[in-house]
């Protein structure tokens, strides 16, 4: 089975107001996947339901054949828009964190990019740089071996030399079976990179697609081709 | 992984926690020190009376700190920005609660030793040299008579009861917290409001019904018993039913803090919706 996520009707509705609706689709493993639509077009949501950290109001998600629950979080890295790492700890007391809980942590590659970052382990984040606790917050998520990584915005809101750092790190820091699904409205960024991928509008799916067959038979980028489906 | 929980439940605690409980026991240390020291020299009332005033705040601190580190680290961790590290753990909803339930609990009794533990410090100097010797076989001949007069079999029955009912209190404290920022969570704005409403709401009932319940049954504590004192018959009241009515306020106590619990369980495992 190469599916690794299948989402059949997935929909989750904030009161009376759809925040996704009847999502049908399935991703590949070993595919980088652009999670792509214009803000509250429902993609961190979808992220959320991948991760449990939503219940669906109706229909399922399933990553390698299981609901959301303990199993899926062995094999799910995710990086949300948030701050999500406690103030008051140290980088040391993270590594330590993200070792004792997910055995897929390698330690050693965690604190090679901290090294070149020159983040010491003694540093506290409550004395970084919103930047600097970004860096810090991805590099914890791409140093497991995952097998499916969800990354929410990880370059919104960073200048373009840190733009460059954080993409390089997901290149290089992924396995090749694993599938990367990367939320961002910056297309033109992460447009080289992605092998495939999602429009959200409206809480639907408008369009899933390979960039190969994006470029080959529309003949146009994803950039303009997201700009054509999403013109206001 | 609940050990692994508890660790890391207990480091984010300890620092604060283990400074109010220190600053507790170096008071008494230090009343204790003046005390004695009061025997030879003179110190200004001024100075004894902000020592007190700084001792009894610094007291009632460490056991509030407690509470309020408790609900912090729950909320926080669990249904704040934080949670979006906490819930995408591969750990179940039940070490989620259970590891916070029981670092807490145990943060509560090392709290109750060192405020105990503090005020005999305290009162260490003036136990050796002012108060007379207690005599011992006095006080157990008298707790044993308080015991069978409450309806316990002896004195060893009523002092388990009271260590069961305190460890169970603490639960049932502990969990009342969760499950009222459980409940909290599940509003879609304002859900810190809604859980202190929800704690102060669910309080407010249960006061209403157990006064209801005590008024209710109240004279069924009591039964009479006759004895001569000089050849005179007297009639006289004893407590035997208050050890029945202690037993069902244990099994409710219990039961309510199992409920509390699931309900958080439930809510965690089944409904979480972090915004």
């Amino acid at each position: 089975m190469n599916e690794l996520v299948t989402c059949e009707n997935l929909t989750k509705c904030f009161g009376n107001r759809p925040a996704l609706s009847d999502l049908n689709f399935s991703l590949e493993r070993g595919k980088i996947i652009g999670l792509l639509g214009p803000n509250g077009s429902g993609k961190t949501t979808l992220l959320k339901l991948i991760n449990g950290l939503l219940v669906p109001t109706k229909g399922e998600v399933r990553i390698d054949g299981n609901l959301p629950g303990v199993e899926t979080r062995k094999i799910i890295s995710y990086l949300p828009d948030k701050m999500f790492l406690g103030n008051w700890m140290h980088v040391r007391d993270l590594i330590e964190y993200y070792a004792d809980f997910f055995s897929d942590f390698d330690r050693s590659r965690a604190t090679a990019m901290l090294e070149s970052l020159q983040i010491s382990p003694d540093d506290r984040l409550k004395t970084m740089s919103k930047g600097t606790k970004e860096k810090v917050q991805l590099i914890l998520t791409m140093s497991r071996r995952a097998s499916l990584y969800c990354l929410d915005e990880p370059i919104a809101g960073v200048d373009p030399a840190a733009r460059d750092y954080i993409l390089s790190t997901i290149l290089n820091n992924y396995d090749e079976n694993a599938t990367i699904l990367i939320s961002t409205h910056l297309i033109a960024d992460v447009e080289n990179i992605l092998d495939e991928v999602l429009f959200l509008r409206d809480g639907q799916l408008k369009l899933q697609a390979s960039v190969e067959d994006i470029r080959t038979h529309q003949g146009t980028s994803v950039d303009a081709l997201f700009r054509e489906v999403f013109k206001c | 992984m609940l050990k692994t929980c508890i660790k890391h439940e207990w480091k984010a605690s300890w620092k604060t926690m283990t400074l109010l409980n220190g600053a507790a026991l170096l008071m008494g240390g230090i009343g204790a020190i003046g005390m004695a020291a009061a025997n030879h020299i003179h110190l200004p009332s001024p100075v004894v009376f902000l020592y007190f005033l700084v001792y009894v705040i610094l007291l009632i601190s460490a056991v509030f700190a407690t509470n309020f580190l408790m609900i912090q680290r729950y909320y926080k961790s669990l249904f704040s920005d934080e949670g979006y590290l906490t819930n995408v753990l591969p750990v179940t909803a039940h070490a989620q609660i259970l590891s916070r339930m029981l670092v807490f609990a145990a943060w509560f009794l090392i709290d109750l030793f060192c405020v105990i533990g503090s005020i005999f410090i305290l009162l260490l100097p003036l136990y050796a040299s002012a108060v007379p010797k207690v005599n011992w076989s006095e006080f157990f001949s008298v707790y044993e008579e308080l015991s069978r007069s409450l309806g316990f079999a002896n004195g060893a029955a009523m002092l388990i009861y009271v260590i069961i009912f305190c460890i169970c209190s603490i639960f049932f404290a502990i969990l009342e917290y969760y499950f009222s920022i459980s409940l909290g969570s599940l509003f879609s704005s304002h859900r810190v409001l809604a859980a202190v409403a929800i704690y102060i709401g669910f309080n407010t009932l249960m006061q209403f019904i157990s006064s209801f319940v005590m008024v209710g049954t109240a004279t069924k504590f009591y039964s009479e018993a006759h004895t001569e004192i000089d050849g005179i018959s007297v009639t006289y009241q004893i407590a035997s039913g208050v050890h029945n009515a202690l037993l069902v306020t244990l099994a409710i106590t219990i039961l309510l803090a199992i409920a509390f619990y699931f309900v958080s369980h439930y809510v965690l495992s089944k409904k979480l919706n972090l915004q």
